[in-house]
């Protein structure tokens, strides 16, 4: 009797244990799916928030320069956005204007403004043998740019040149200055050049951190300056009062409240975000258009 | 007989003297060249005649001394420390070497003054892109294409048109300047909207502008053929050419890839024309003016890419081609 007693309690024991780790072992289970399916919930509605985002950037994209401009008067991010989120309600002659891009469950709110920012140097990368245009046109007559740059080769910092094609008018007239700038054969150019060049060819050191530079005189009503990074790729920086390069595009999408997708969630941080586009106003024309005769991938010949 | 014994012998030293002055001449000569002025040449070839021209190294010339080097400009300078190649004056670039012929009948082929440049970075823009936003020519003009670059007087902006009726447009143009017309100051753009085989466009005769502010630019996808009577002989000093006006006062491009896309046909006129003139083919320049004279001068007008440019930016054609994205 007594061994039988002893092995009912060790049974009930085994049992207890048993059923405490199914218990367990459902809670966590049961917690993993709560999770799961919250973090679905916010997946689901990021992506949407994203797409929204996207959605509105892209259709900013394919206005015209002449169309961005127009918002630029009043629809700039800080006319649109606040900590909280979106101006509430967002401003009429916006919303006129198609800033507000609607969706079923989500939108995005597109905000409007120019870059570089006043003041800030302006960053731009090429690829070898290839040409960057800066927009000068409004620039100061008389005042000098200038253009820092890296060589960049695939492995990092390397040796590059640089033409750079300046344009002015005078009276109805183009004209056309252009240099070439050069690293010192003694000096790597990649990590400690380099030569800076006065326009009377008289050569200095100059450097600016990693950075080559030289100066270009804006001479008679600016126009426009092409640089050719050669032989490597090449990052520039634009010191100095630039005009704008082009147009900011800022796009916030967020789910909207009470939507299936996003539920309580919509409005929350998470499900809302943000994409920013950088449109450059000045077309790529290619290397070509700075040249007398240029082939692509033929000879120019006497023959 | 005495008589006629002397005649054979003056025969005979005249013949002695011209052939001693053909041997003279032939070695000073030594095949016909072109040249450029205000910017420079860039091909994407890389072979090693990539850029081939004569470099007619005269001391008696004091404008066009060697090939593609400026007026006055002897040799380019050098810049110190490192005495790399003035680029002021244009200069080569070239994915290969160029090979320049001597006066002296050697040759040499030199490095482009940049070295290594490699591949070029990007390919010709596809340029017919304009095509979509372009206005048909025809419905400006009323239908007809003798008109479009005179009497209808065409404001700028982008047009488009087939093979023929640009043919039609250029060969219409009235004698003896071959003026167009455009109605305000700004850059016309012709595009070729259609691409008929085996044919091209022939510039018959001058095109030039009615004033510095207007211009012309012609796209195409068809060869550019200009004719040998193009240009003239009565050039009075070399000083002179640089500021008389081009006989093309047009911009040409074509996207047209054969063997040549641009060719300006031989005889002995010299021909100026205004460029950039760009080519996705070769560039065959057969006009022989000697040796003194470059058979083709190509003077670079920034007027072309400035507008261009300009254009480009109201119309987003490229310009949209650059955007960098970021998330937040």
């Amino acid at each position: 009797m007594n061994k039988k007693s002893r092995e009912s309690g060790q049974t009930l024991l085994i049992v207890i244990f048993a059923i405490t780790l199914g218990l367990v072992t459902l809670v966590s289970v049961s917690t993993r799916i709560v999770n799961s399916t919250k973090r679905v919930f916010i997946d689901n509605a990021y992506y949407k928030a994203q797409a929204a985002a996207e959605a509105g950037a892209e259709k900013f994209l394919l206005k015209s320069n002449t169309e961005l401009a127009t918002f630029l008067a009043s629809c700039g991010p800080s006319a649109l956005y606040n900590s909280q989120g979106f101006v509430n309600p967002l401003p009429p002659a916006c919303v006129t204007l198609g800033s507000e891009v609607n969706f079923i469950e989500s939108r995005s709110v597109v905000a409007v403004e120019t870059y570089p920012t006043s003041g800030s140097d302006y960053l731009i990368n090429s690829p070898a043998n290839s040409t960057v245009s800066i927009n000068l046109e409004g620039a100061t007559s008389g005042n000098n740019v200038r253009v820092c740059w890296q060589g960049l080769g695939s492995s990092g910092l390397a040796y590059s040149e640089i033409l750079y094609f300046y344009y002015s008018k005078s009276g109805g007239n183009y004209k056309l200055t252009q240099q070439k700038y050069t690293c010192s054969p003694f000096v790597s150019c990649g990590s400690k050049p380099a030569s800076y060049s006065t326009s009377a060819g008289v050569e200095s050191p100059r450097v600016d951190g990693q950075y080559s530079c030289f100066d270009i005189e804006m001479t008679d009503t600016p126009q426009l300056l092409n640089l050719m990074s050669l032989v490597n790729g090449a990052s520039y920086k634009i010191i100095g009062s630039i005009p704008s390069q082009g147009y900011k595009i800022t796009s916030v999408g967020e789910v909207k409240s009470g939507s299936p997708s996003g539920g309580s969630l919509a409005s929350a941080t998470a499900t809302r975000k943000k994409v920013v586009v950088e449109k450059n106003r000045m077309p790529n024309l290619g290397a070509w258009f700075n040249f007398a005769v240029a082939s692509e991938s033929n000879k120019i010949v006497v023959e | 007989m005495v008589t006629g014994s002397l005649q054979g012998t003056l025969v005979f030293k005249i013949f002695v003297l011209l052939s001693l002055l053909f041997v003279i001449t032939d070695r000073a000569y030594a095949a016909p060249w072109f040249t450029t002025y205000g910017a420079g040449v860039l091909s994407g070839s890389s072979s090693t005649d990539s850029v081939k021209s004569v470099q007619p190294d005269f001391g008696a010339l004091e404008v066009f001394k060697s090939t593609l080097i400026q007026p006055g400009t002897a040799n380019p300078t050098l810049i110190p420390p490192d005495n790399t190649y003035d680029f002021s004056y244009g200069g080569i670039l070239s994915s290969g070497d160029y090979e320049v012929f001597k006066s002296d009948g050697t040759t040499d082929t030199i490095d482009a003054y940049a070295k290594n440049l490699g591949a070029l970075g990007s390919a010709l823009p596809d340029y017919q892109r304009f095509v979509d936003i372009a206005v048909d020519v025809s419905t400006v003009c009323g239908g007809s294409c003798n008109n479009i670059l005179t009497s209808c007087n065409i404001a700028p902006g982008i047009y488009k048109a087939g093979l023929n009726c640009i043919n039609s447009a250029l060969n219409s143009l009235p004698s003896p300047n071959y003026n167009y017309s455009i109605n305000s100051s700004g850059l016309v753009v012709l595009v070729q909207n259609d691409n008929p085989a085996n044919d091209f466009l022939k510039v018959n005769n001058k095109i030039t502008s009615s004033a510095p502010d207007k211009r012309l630019a012609l796209i195409m996808r068809n060869k550019i053929i200009i004719d040998s009577s193009v240009g003239n002989t009565n050039v009075p000093t070399q000083l002179g050419y640089l500021s008389q006006d081009a006989d093309i006062q047009a911009m040409l491009i074509t996207t047209f890839d054969g063997d040549p896309g641009v060719e300006v046909d031989g005889g002995s006129n010299r021909i100026k024309i205004e460029g950039p003139i760009i080519s996705k083919g070769k560039v065959s320049f057969k006009r022989d003016a000697g040796s003194a004279w470059p058979g083709v001068f190509v003077q670079f007008n920034p007027f072309y890419t400035a507008e261009f440019a300009k254009l480009d930016e109201s119309l987003n054609i490229f310009g949209s081609s650059s955007a960098r994205w970021s998330y937040e």
